[in-house]
């Protein structure tokens, strides 16, 4: 009946209105709520700040200030604490030096404010960790005697550095570790966003595991988010009773490890160490280390040599690392990776050599051809033979 | 409940008393941090409200706010809620900046401005209409639907960007993004980070009170608000109404999406534009009982307080604590609000008025 409803239903209405107005706000802030568990789980790393080795004694840089500029909170356990483990490094390595940081900086407006923000504290080098390239642009611009460090940009402008990594060199062997690992030959992998640095990386994975069990499958589920618990679970969920006693991940929550527990597999992380938690469950993952390049830009700041433009760091520039292997990685296992370490940085072992094929049928790099590494950021609109999936369509 | 209390001591007093409540909260958790309060609440006020430098990006702040605030309050003035203005807000922004990348370069900047904010307005009034045509027709919950459609539109724009080689990504690009819109499609700088767009919403705020409380189509959508059965025994179509007031209030958050899109992220950046505007227009709309004049100090007053973000980390408060000292300001003033007015408005029009749905 129309009439049942008096007056005040439209303040509950609006009070409805309202609280889901909060919530929505809440669970945008969600992210570092829900993160703050796996600090629990991961090494405060950042305390383990060794002393200078490289540099002279006597010199003293408290007149050089840095600041970073975090997207997450620096306690996420991946990406953020990564970047902030490299910038204690590169601390350690300037004896003195001012160096601070700010988190949960969303791209946008916040970023633009908090790189202003940096300068006008009187920053000489500040570093962006995510894409803030456009929210730092004018910035830059307005501000030519400061230097900017910025994660996957590409515009040049004479005093930003741009940085990318190439994670291919150190998924390659996680998927050595996933292939050897695997009883079903079925392992799951949770992917974010469908681009060519993710293709990339999964592609490399792929072949890293049919290098040493050619029957093994990986599959691919496009997420379409970085961090969301409650569709990552569902995904493990469903990668599990598809069969799959490995997922590798690069959606950054730890469900994947509470589910392979479950099922007697495996987990293989991404930039973090979540060894302690889920012990058995844990297999390995690859670190970034950015600490080679910051300290390496600082250095030609400081000689007055910095050059702008796009750097792209691997195995052999020293960006990338491994975290402990978990208990039932192997020693064979181990000897393989570390001969193929070894063959990256020497050169002897190229990751694209061809021939390889997609999963439908094509070959995409020919008997004698490979990508050339400076090439390999246009890299993969494509997806290796042994991947069950499709970058989503476009 | 006060019944029937209201006037100055309530209207200003509450929100005044309820901020004094928040800063003393705020300055003992402070405390417990082991952080001096007053230099905190410097630090907030330097950031955000002491100098034209920190005013200025305060009001670039606000600017996309003001338009979701207003967007949210002419639909609450019909009693009609729309919680889709973060949606609208996304195709404002695939509008605009359509437009902005279709057009040739060379297209002189009003004409380029005037098309962009036309057609983005556009398709964020379409958006509203998915959820008002069946609110009007079918009495299909418009709080229901226009919340379902936010999702549909960041998918919709993350689908644009991340999931396909559409018109809108920057192929060159190694992480997805838009490409870049051209000079003659980027809202002129007023000073540092202020952009044009704060001088569309506060025309927007004047023109909407001017609507709602000075013609014969605002006295409508008001008595429809207080009782939509008594204005449709008036002979006032509440169907057409609501299709309008859905509109209306969907264009105005796709005006904060162009506002955003031309003025700040200058190209379709799905990151960069998801950070709940449209969300918190609808709190700037009940702090500002939907009163479109009062939509602009509101939304100044919370752009204050989120842009010291970054200088309160950087004079060594944990980042958690200016979170939750943020967060408690924003929920104490809003909550104040938020019960006087309301039980003060319950007690004026509680009489025997019952509400019929809109389609009556």
């Amino acid at each position: 009946m129309l009439t049942m409803h008096k007056r005040p239903r439209h303040h509950f209405r609006l009070l409805t209105v309202l609280l889901l107005a909060l919530s929505m706000l809440a669970a945008a802030c969600g992210g570092s709520d829900s993160t703050e568990t796996k600090t629990s789980a991961t090494d405060t790393e950042s305390t383990e700040t060794e002393p200078a080795e490289t540099e002279a004694s006597g010199e003293d840089y408290s007149d050089f200030k840095v600041v970073m500029i975090l997207d997450g909170s620096a306690e996420d356990g991946g990406w953020n604490t990564t970047h902030l483990r490299s910038g204690r490094k590169m601390e350690a390595n300037f004896p003195g030096i001012d160096f601070s940081f700010v988190e949960e900086i969303e791209p946008g407006q916040p970023a633009t404010n908090a790189f202003q923000d940096a300068v006008d504290a009187g920053a000489d080098l500040v570093i962006g960790t995510t894409f803030y390239q456009f929210d730092m642009m004018d910035v830059a611009d307005e501000n030519p005697e400061v230097y900017f460090l910025t994660w996957a940009g590409f515009e040049p402008q004479p005093n930003v550095g741009h940085f990318a990594q190439a994670s291919e060199d150190g998924r390659y062997m996680d998927g050595i570790v996933a292939g050897s690992l695997t009883k079903s030959n079925i392992i799951g992998y949770p992917v974010g966003f469908p681009f060519e640095e993710v293709n990339r990386a999964l592609n490399a994975f792929t072949l890293g595991a049919r290098e040493v069990n050619p029957d093994a499958e990986v599959r691919a589920v496009y997420l379409n988010t970085w961090f969301d618990p409650a569709i990552e679970q569902q995904a493990a969920e469903a990668l599990a009773n598809a069969g799959a006693d490995v997922i590798a991940h690069e959606v950054g929550s730890q469900v994947y490890a509470t589910v392979m527990a479950q099922n007697d597999g495996y987990v293989i992380g991404y930039t973090n160490d979540w060894s302690d938690f889920e012990p058995e469950a844990w297999a390995s993952s690859l670190l970034f280390d950015w600490s080679t390049y910051y300290i390496e830009q600082i250095e030609d700041i400081l000689a007055g040599e910095f050059e702008a433009g796009n750097s792209y760091g691997g195995l052999k520039e020293g960006w990338i690392e491994f975290a402990p292997y978990g208990p039932d990685v192997t020693q064979e296992t181990l000897d393989l990776i570390d001969e193929r370490v070894a063959g990256i940085i020497d050169g002897t072992f190229d990751i694209f050599a061809g021939p390889i094929m997609d999963n439908q049928g094509n070959i995409v790099i020919a008997e004698g051809e490979t990508i050339a590494f400076g090439d390999r950021g246009a890299c993969c609109q494509w997806l290796v033979e042994g991947i069950v999936g499709e970058i989503p369509a476009g | 409940m006060p019944r029937g209390v209201t006037g100055p001591s309530v209207r200003f007093g509450v929100p005044v008393g309820a901020l004094g409540f928040a800063l003393l909260l705020g300055a003992i958790i402070l405390a417990i941090a082991g952080n001096d309060p007053i230099e905190a609440y410097r630090t907030m006020f330097d950031a955000s409200l002491n100098g034209w430098k920190s005013q200025s990006r305060t009001l670039a702040l606000a600017t996309p706010l003001i338009l979701t605030g207003l967007a949210a309050a002419v639909a609450f003035q019909m009693r009609v809620y729309n919680i889709g203005g973060e949606g609208q807000l996304y195709l404002g922004a695939i509008g605009a900046s359509w437009v902005g990348l279709a057009l040739p370069a060379s297209t002189p900047m009003p004409l380029m401005l005037s098309a962009m904010l036309i057609v983005g307005a556009l398709a964020g009034a379409l958006w509203a209409l998915l959820a008002a045509i069946p609110k009007a027709y079918f009495n299909a919950d418009e709080i229901i639907t226009t919340l379902m459609l936010n999702f549909i539109a960041l998918s919709l724009m993350n689908w644009l960007i991340f999931g396909s080689r559409s018109f809108w990504r920057d192929p060159r690009r190694p992480v997805p993004g838009g490409k870049r819109l051209p000079e003659n499609a980027v809202m002129p700088s007023i000073s540092g980070r202020l952009h044009i767009g704060i001088i569309i919403a506060v025309v927007a705020a004047v023109f909407l009170w001017w609507l709602l409380r000075k013609t014969s189509w605002g006295f409508q959508i008001r008595t429809i608000g207080d009782s939509p059965r008594a204005a449709s025994y008036a002979g006032m179509s509440v169907r057409l109404k609501t299709l309008t007031v859905l509109a209306l209030s969907g264009a105005l958050a796709a005006i904060a999406g162009v506002s955003e899109v031309s003025g700040v992220t200058k190209g379709l950046e799905p990151v960069a534009l998801t950070t709940n505007i449209g969300f918190t227009g609808i709190i700037v709309a009940v702090v500002a009982r939907s009163n479109p004049l009062g939509v602009v100090p509101v939304s100044i007053f919370l752009a204050a307080i989120a842009t010291s973000g970054s200088r309160l980390q950087s004079i060594g408060i944990n980042v958690e604590v200016v979170l939750l000292l943020q967060g408690l300001i924003f929920l104490t003033v809003t909550a104040g609000e938020f019960f006087v007015t309301n039980s003060v408005s319950l007690a004026r029009t509680d009489a025997t008025a019952t509400e019929t749905e809109a389609a009556a």
